[in-house]
């Protein structure tokens, strides 16, 4: 096998983490996910190494190492994925509640601007009823 | 349910893109004697400014957040100031005006929760595709075998609500398509709110276009009937649940 794969895989590893610095760098990540994919960076590189250290689990197991590391990196890049879903259905949940907010915010002020003779571009035909909480 | 007067009640229209239609449904609401709210949903148009015009409050989404979206924004407004009961309308003209007070009056004969508009029981029921009747037969039964009350149209968009109901749809409402219409029905109704069927009036659309191409109805009608089936979807609290919250607060 030689150092090739070692070689090969531990440079995939490391421009992945100098990739996650860059978008880490330019405010693009927050440390959360940073620190979930500089784990995922470290596997890549370390996977050479990673695959000796799995072998009493793997032979345990009657399982190939290659087979339980590809298993594991499968569930971790699983978990990730299911955690950004959660936190993809969370800021839908925000940011539907702050539309709602805001158009709520901005007709009270229109209201309030045309009871007061400011600048309200609301029409004075509007209902005659709403009765402010 | 609760008894009712005429300044209890608001009329919500969810609006996207309506400007050709939503001038006249507004007036012919208020023609009605209610007061009319227009979500208008992130508008690329003049909606928002000729339902005011017309004599409509206007909410003004600044994101396109679909018919629930805007159909909650309603709903909170409603409970913010003081309405008792909303009736939610297409802005498209099909929902005839003059039918409200036959909602209402239902709702207070029939001590219901939820009054839903039947466009398919009324000597002009409506024409439509044989898929799309297909669609809506299958979704009518598994609202009937869900809640055990007979609903013949189960996405109908013309509906009165009741507090306390109207205070959990304000709190959460589903948002996705058939969501607003079918699934918030039968969690209504598993939540023992009681639900009506109303015969209503169906005009063709005025303006507009449908808000989902057939494949993606076809789609969502699959992902309503499994969030229903798996009962995965919202849960509002039963009208004890509510009012032993409000006692706790």
């Amino acid at each position: 096998m030689g150092y090739s794969q070692p070689l090969l895989l531990g440079s995939l590893g490391l421009l992945f983490a100098l990739s996650i610095v860059v978008l880490a760098r330019l405010q693009l990540l927050t440390l959360r996910y940073t620190l979930g994919w500089f784990l995922v960076a470290l596997t890549i590189g370390a996977s050479e190494a990673l695959t000796g250290l799995a072998e009493p689990l793997a032979d345990a197991l009657d399982i190939r190492p290659i087979k339980l590391l590809l298993g594991l990196s499968l569930t971790i890049l699983l978990l990730i994925a299911v955690q950004l879903s959660i936190t993809a259905s969370g800021l839908i949940q925000t940011l539907r509640t702050l539309t709602e907010a805001h158009a709520l915010t901005d007709e009270r002020i229109r209201r309030l601007e045309q009871a007061t003779g400011g600048d309200a571009s609301a029409s004075s035909t509007a209902n005659d009823k709403p009765v402010p909480s | 349910m609760l008894a009712m007067a005429a300044s209890d009640v608001v009329v919500i229209i969810p609006a996207h893109n309506e400007s050709a239609t939503v001038a006249d449904v507004v007036r012919a609401v208020r023609a009605e004697g209610f007061p009319v709210v227009v979500v208008d949903d992130g508008s690329t148009d003049a909606t928002g400014e000729l339902a005011e015009q017309a004599g409509a409050t206007v909410l003004r989404l600044v994101v396109n957040l679909g018919v629930g979206g805007a159909l909650r924004c309603g709903f909170r407004y409603a409970v913010e100031n003081g309405y008792r009961i909303a009736v939610q309308c297409d802005a498209d003209g099909q929902h005839d005006p003059a039918n409200i007070r036959a909602l209402l009056d239902a709702m207070s004969t029939e001590h219901a929760d939820l009054a839903v508009g039947n466009r398919f029981a009324g000597d002009d029921a409506m024409e439509i595709s044989r898929s799309r009747r297909f669609a809506m037969r299958v979704l009518a039964r598994a609202a009937k075998r869900a809640t055990g009350q007979p609903i013949e149209d189960a996405t109908s968009g013309f509906r009165a609500i009741a507090s306390p109901l109207l205070g959990e749809f304000a709190r959460e409402y589903p948002t996705q398509y058939l969501g607003d219409t079918f699934e918030a029905l039968v969690a209504s109704a598993r939540a023992g709110y009681r639900v009506v069927s109303v015969p209503t009036t169906i005009h063709a659309r005025q303006g507009g276009v449908r808000s989902a191409t057939t494949p993606a109805s076809l789609a969502f009608l699959a992902r309503a009937l499994l969030v229903v089936k798996l009962r995965i979807g919202i849960r509002f609290r039963s009208a004890t649940e509510v009012e032993g919250c409000r006692s706790e607060g």
